[in-house]
C-alpha cells in the first residue's frame, strides 16, 4: 500500500479503494453519494468549481440565463488563472477546438474572457440592465449582438499610437453609429487616451454626437483601464 | 464540491471495469454490455483511456479537456 498511498494521497486513495470494494449495484451510488470523479493523472480541473462561484460569472448567468456561450466564458476564466508557463499552450489548443465547434464568434468570446475584458463587459451589461430594465430576451439579444460585433466595437490603444489616431478611431465608431464601443489601454497608453478624449470632446460636443462615456480600472489594476462610450438610450 | 481524484490509466481501467466498461486494442472505452464504443457527450468523439474521466452525475464518461470540463461543470450547476 505504501507507494500507492503516497502517490494518491490519503483521501484519494480511500475513495479509490472504497470504490473498488463496492458491489455492482453500489458503484453508481458511490459517485453520487461521495461526489467523487476520476481524472487522468496530471489533469487538475478543480478550479472550475471555484470559478463558477465567481461573482462576475454568477452575475452574467443571472442576466442571460443558461446560454451556450457561458461554457466558453468559464473556460476563458479558467485559462486566465493558469500559470504563465502553460497558459499559452492550453489557450492555443482550446482556441483551435473552440473554433472547430463555434467558429470565429467562439474564439472572440474566448479571447474576451481569457484576457479579463469580460468582467468590464458584464459590468456594463449589468448597468445597462439596471438603467433600461429590458426583458431577459432583449438583454440576451444585446449580449449576443455585442459579442458578434466585438472586433468592431473595441479599440486596443497601444503606447505608440498618436493622439490624433486615437481621436480618429473614436470618431470613426461614432460616425458609423456604433451603439457602444470600448477602448482598452494600459500603462503609458492610458494618458494618451485621456489626452485624446480631453482634446477632442467636452461634455457638450460629446452630447452632440449622441454619446456618453464612463471609465474604470480593468482587472482591478490601476495600470489597465477601459472607457465605454455608449450611445445615449440605445441598444448596440 | 466534487472531489476529483487523479488516477493513472491502470487504475481508471479498473474503475471502468467495475462500471461495466472496458478498453479495446486501440485504447478506446466501450460498454461491455452492448460492445459499443463510448462517445463523449461534449466533444462527440470516442473516449480514449488517456483522456477518459469518470464523473459523478449519472456516471458520465467523457474525454477530459478544459472545454469538456467547462461544459460538465456548467451542466451540473443546477
Amino acid at each position: 500500500m505504501g507507494s500507492e498511498y503516497e502517490d494518491l494521497g490519503e483521501a484519494s486513495y480511500g475513495f479509490f479503494k472504497t470504490f473498488l470494494k463496492e458491489t455492482a449495484e453500489g458503484v453508481k451510488k458511490f459517485f453520487m453519494k461521495n461526489k467523487v470523479g476520476f481524472l487522468p493523472e496530471g489533469m487538475d480541473y478543480s478550479d472550475f468549481q471555484k470559478l463558477k462561484t465567481k461573482m462576475v460569472f454568477k452575475q452574467l448567468k443571472f442576466l442571460i440565463g443558461k446560454q451556450d456561450t457561458l461554457s466558453i466564458i468559464l473556460l476563458g476564466l479558467y485559462i486566465q488563472g493558469l500559470d504563465n508557463k502553460i497558459k499559452s499552450k492550453i489557450a492555443d489548443e482550446s482556441r483551435q477546438r473552440i473554433y472547430n465547434k463555434y467558429g470565429t464568434k467562439g474564439v472572440s468570446i474566448l479571447s474576451l474572457s481569457t484576457t479579463g475584458f469580460i468582467e468590464e463587459y458584464i459590468k456594463w451589461l449589468s448597468d445597462y440592465n439596471i438603467k433600461n430594465n429590458p426583458s431577459q430576451q432583449e438583454l440576451i439579444d444585446l449580449y449576443e449582438r455585442c459579442l458578434n460585433d466585438w472586433r468592431e466595437i473595441t479599440i486596443f490603444v497601444q503606447n505608440v499610437m498618436q493622439t490624433q489616431t486615437i481621436m480618429d478611431r473614436m470618431i470613426g465608431k461614432m460616425n458609423i453609429g456604433k451603439e457602444v464601443f470600448f477602448l482598452f489601454a494600459s500603462k503609458g497608453a492610458i494618458m494618451k487616451v485621456e489626452e485624446a478624449i480631453k482634446t477632442r470632446f467636452d461634455e457638450e460636443s460629446l452630447k452632440e454626437y449622441g454619446y456618453e462615456y464612463s471609465t474604470d480600472k480593468l482587472n482591478n489594476n490601476s495600470e489597465e483601464r477601459v472607457w465605454i462610450f455608449q450611445k445615449i438610450n440605445k441598444f448596440c | 464540491m466534487i472531489q476529483l481524484v487523479q488516477l493513472d490509466n491502470e487504475k481508471r481501467i479498473l474503475a471502468l471495469q467495475k462500471l461495466g466498461y472496458n478498453i479495446n486494442d486501440e485504447g478506446f472505452v466501450y460498454d461491455e454490455g452492448d460492445g459499443k464504443e463510448v462517445i463523449c457527450k461534449y466533444s462527440k468523439e470516442k473516449v480514449h483511456i488517456n483522456t477518459a474521466a469518470i464523473l459523478p452525475g449519472s456516471v458520465i464518461i467523457i474525454n477530459a479537456t478544459p472545454e469538456t470540463m467547462a461544459q460538465y461543470f456548467l451542466d451540473i450547476d443546477d
